[in-house]
């Protein structure tokens, strides 16, 4: 019997620990979703940060699920794997969590506009830095249409991935609370 | 028990808020580090970008697949759509392409007959590869895709890839089993152009924007909207006579290029081998290894 108790302890941790999982697994494959062939003939040439997206849905809702050293190590992966240049989106994820970290009480438990201004106000500073520091790199301004663009694609499209991530919200491990 | 609650929450939380502070400042500077040794562009970085690329291209294979199926179905219902009117189009086309095939004919066997008077070297014959576009970086600011061959195949860096009627770019990068192309319209993209018809030169420079700008053109350069644009061949990364696309005039008034190839429907490449070493040392790929201008 307590063979058995143990056993279904077992389980019950492992079901925990991959459960805890989903906020990680999610940003891993909005990495790879987003650079799949997306690009739709005569649509746009953009598409939606869903990184962005996904990182400041989790940072807000369980930092504790998606620590900051992770989401450094996804940024690293994501710009070995978009051949972009190293340390961008490393130095980008990781301000972002260093934005919202200070209004992060601002956006839980508030009403669902809160969320999406405070995602809409930490995303164009996001995107405001990354055409900063790329046109650092290459010594000239860029283009900031390609990257505005994007910007709005990524607002108006953040309600429905929200309430996609919410649904699997729900099947997270409750938070643990050390004090 | 209480007591021991308000003590820890008065003194370990201010602690961890400084704990969090500290990390997050030391990741950031880690993050600048990067950027550091990735701009002196050192072979582990590249390393590690392909040896990446190599290990998720299957999964970007097998991801890409359901996306390029949807992509083909949305066209062959638009397709369907304009079937008469595209019936049309392709009748009268067909008409005019007839009457240049004529002219070709005889323009060919004549240039064959100069070439023998003349002892012409042929060129030697071209190799080529055909890849499929696993992955699109699709970002504000760069213009690279994934292929899903590399070189096993016997892709190289340096190889042209080209699409349907016109030039995509150049191979930037190339791992065992995935390769990177550079497309014509990235930042760091500079093709070595000639107007077809005037036989002006000129360099192709991308900027990210759908339609790459003309410079480097002579001021006294004969050269109007609508005129062909092809590689013209020097540097020797680029094989001359490939067609890249139409003079166009942007809004802003100035000279660009409009690629033959619709970088939205590239769903396969081909990458050509010319046999060219031209190309000492190519800028790899990436929107911050930029170029001086």
């Amino acid at each position: 019997m307590n063979d058995f108790i143990a056993r279904l302890e077992i389980l019950k941790r492992i079901d925990v620990w991959a459960r805890s999982l989903i906020p990680f697994g999610i940003v891993l494959s909005s990495v790879l979703i987003s650079i799949l062939p997306w690009r739709f003939p005569d649509i746009s040439l953009v598409g939606p940060s869903w990184v962005l997206i996904a990182v400041y849905y989790w940072s807000a809702q369980r930092p504790d699920l998606l620590p900051i050293s992770l989401i450094f190590l996804l940024g690293l992966f994501q710009d070995f794997l978009t051949g972009e240049p190293l340390g961008i989106n490393v130095f980008l994820l990781v301000s972002l969590r260093g934005l919202l970290g200070a209004q992060r009480r601002f956006v839980i438990g508030q009403t669902f506009f809160v969320e999406w201004g405070v995602f809409a106000a930490v995303a164009i500073t996001v995107t405001l830095l990354e055409w900063l520091c790329v046109s650092i790199m290459a010594k000239n301004f860029l283009l900031i249409s390609p990257a505005l663009l994007q910007y709005i694609i990524t607002v108006i499209i953040y309600p429905a991935i929200a309430w996609l991530f919410a649904l699997c919200l729900r099947a997270l491990p409750p938070e643990r609370v050390w004090i | 028990m209480r007591h021991r609650d308000n003590w820890l929450a008065k003194h370990i939380a201010p602690l961890k808020t400084v704990a969090r502070r500290l990390t997050l400042t030391f990741l950031l500077i880690a993050a600048f580090g990067l950027m550091l040794v990735g701009k002196a562009e050192t072979v582990i970085v590249e390393n590690s970008r392909v040896a990446v690329s190599d290990m998720m291209a299957p999964i970007l294979d097998v991801l890409s697949r359901p996306v390029t199926f949807i992509k083909d179905l949305a066209e062959e219902i638009t397709e369907l759509v304009n079937m008469r009117q595209q019936n049309a189009d392709l009748r009268r086309e067909n008409e005019k392409l007839q009457r240049w095939r004529q002219q070709n004919e005889i323009l060919e066997a004549e240039n064959a007959n100069l070439r023998s008077l003349l002892n012409f070297v042929p060129e030697a014959a071209v190799s080529q590869i055909t890849a499929r576009v696993i992955a699109d970086e699709g970002g504000a600011f760069l213009r690279t895709v994934m292929v899903n061959t590399g070189m096993r195949s016997g892709l190289r860096k340096g190889l042209v890839a080209v699409a349907g009627l016109g030039l995509v770019g150049r191979v930037a990068e190339a791992g065992d089993r995935s390769a990177r192309i550079l497309l014509l319209t990235d930042l760091n993209s500079r093709v070595p152009v000639l107007i077809e018809s005037s036989r002006h030169r000129a360099v192709m420079a991308g900027d990210n924007s759908d339609w790459p700008r003309l410079v480097y053109l002579a001021p006294n350069a004969i050269i109007a909207p609508g005129d062909r644009v092809v590689t013209s061949g020097h540097g020797g990364v680029f094989p001359p006579g490939i067609p890249v696309g139409i003079v166009s005039v942007a809004k802003d008034g100035s000279l660009r290029v409009k690629p033959h190839v619709d970088f939205t429907r590239l769903e396969h490449v081909r990458i050509l081998d010319y046999g060219l070493e031209g190309m000492v040392s190519l800028p790899p790929t990436g929107k911050a290894r930029l170029v001086d201008r």
